[in-house]
């Protein structure tokens, strides 16, 4: 456990020393969230129709912006091997890295995604559950592109890659995260279902996940 | 203690670089690896370490009792990375590092490094041989029963090389088992020197 708080306190004094990072991460959702009901144009009946998926795709785009860097510092530093090698448990010492880039990285774009859901004229209702929905499922999208991130590892400029290895397996999320706002008399999917599979998805992915990277890494590490 | 090396053969891209590598190190002597450029010497200290998979061998570490000990935990690492966060300062590095041992921060040996005067200074801003010193002081720090250390003297001015030096010889007194690589003999007292891929 002190490895674990140790990582996440030593990832967080990084993180802030270079703003750059979390910054970009905002400005880009903030300029997505923007642009698009520029784009869509006057009808507010249409936007607010269609917000909860253009949230959804904000978010994930800010995202995936940055995932790549979720190991790139430390493996270019030699940190990365120091986390495999020494630590008494590298999975845990993963999961702390997880936590740092979601405080970091993830944490400010939620705080904005209020910013982003009055933009697109978004209900207040459904701005709440989508941010609640965001929250679950956040940590879920993180571990998914950990993976992508820990195979792309040794390969320099590897957001492209990363994005286009991760993405797919994002379009499930976006599905049921945007059922809920979605009106038809097909499927009747209501939040709360959207909440639990969404939760089960993270706890999922944190149970699995970690030690899929931690292996990945060490037969990746150079 | 005994690290032993049966057989240890290995490829990178179709090229071998080991077979059938057998080596027996001892926690009595400083082990010196030495050899050629690119002989493969960096890949068998990843190779204990766990950081790269031999394609066949084993790799034992036992104690004066012959009792079997786990490799990993008891590892220290230096590679030719220094695993040092560059935009942090030394003390930020140290202080990580204090966290993550748990132990107790060494200024006895920041002052006989000679990085004393570098603890509020940004690793970035620091030269190569001054990066080199406070890597040391981590491997000092962790303390732990096997030392793995790539060149460790690489880049070290005379007072840190000799204070490392004598470092070395004290803690093989107390029973760590060090390997370090290097491409020359590193003349101290009680240094086994094993060449690979025939003398440099």
């Amino acid at each position: 456990m002190r490895q674990f708080t140790s990582v996440i306190r030593r990832d967080l004094s990084v993180y802030l020393e270079k703003k750059s990072t979390f910054v970009m991460a905002i400005a880009f959702f903030l300029i997505i969230s923007a642009l698009l009901p520029i784009g869509i144009g006057p009808n507010l009946d249409l936007l607010e129709l269609i917000s909860p998926g253009l949230l959804w795709i904000a978010f994930l785009l800010s995202i995936l912006l940055n995932i790549s860097h979720a190991y790139e510092g430390d493996y270019r530093d030699g940190s990365l091997d120091l986390l495999i090698v020494e630590s008494d448990l590298p999975e845990l010492v993963l999961i702390s890295k997880i936590i740092s880039f979601w405080l970091l990285i993830i944490l400010p774009v939620i705080i904005f995604l209020p910013v982003g859901g009055i933009m697109l004229n978004m209900q207040p209702n459904d701005l709440i559950n989508i941010i609640i929905l965001i929250i679950v499922s956040s940590p879920c999208m993180i571990l998914i592109a950990s993976i992508g991130s820990a195979i792309a590892i040794r390969i320099n400029n590897s957001g492209l890659l990363v994005t286009l290895l991760v993405t797919p397996f994002y379009v499930p999320i976006l599905i049921i995260g945007t059922l809920p706002f979605v009106e038809n008399d097909i499927v009747n999917f209501t939040f709360f279902r959207s909440l639990m599979l969404l939760g089960a998805a993270t706890l999922f992915t944190l149970a699995i996940i970690p030690f899929l990277v931690a292996y990945i890494l060490r037969v990746n590490s150079e | 203690m005994k690290l032993s090396i049966n057989g240890l053969s290995f490829s990178y891209e179709d090229k071998k670089i080991f077979e059938g590598l057998s080596l027996n190190l001892s926690s009595k002597k400083i082990s010196i690896l030495i050899g050629r450029n690119g002989v493969g010497k960096s890949t068998l200290l990843r190779i204990i370490a766990g950081l790269e998979e031999q394609d066949q061998g084993k790799i034992t570490f036992t104690n004066n009792s012959s009792d079997q000990l786990q490799i990993r935990g008891n590892i220290s690492y230096l590679g030719h990375k220094l695993a040092l966060k560059e935009d942090l300062s030394v003390q930020e590095n140290i202080n990580f590092w204090v966290k993550f041992y748990n132990c107790i921060p060494p200024y006895a040996d920041h002052k006989e490094l000679g990085i004393d005067g570098l603890r509020y200074q940004k690793i970035r801003d620091l030269s190569q041989g001054q990066r080199k010193k406070v890597a040391l002081l981590r491997i000092l720090m962790a303390d732990k029963k096997i030392w793995l250390l790539d060149e460790p003297l690489s880049n070290l001015d005379e007072q840190a090389t000799n204070y490392f030096k004598n470092t070395l010889m004290a803690k093989v007194q107390d029973h760590k088992l060090i390997l370090v690589t290097s491409h020359m003999r590193l003349n101290m007292k009680n240094e086994s020197c094993i060449y690979i891929g025939g003398k440099a």
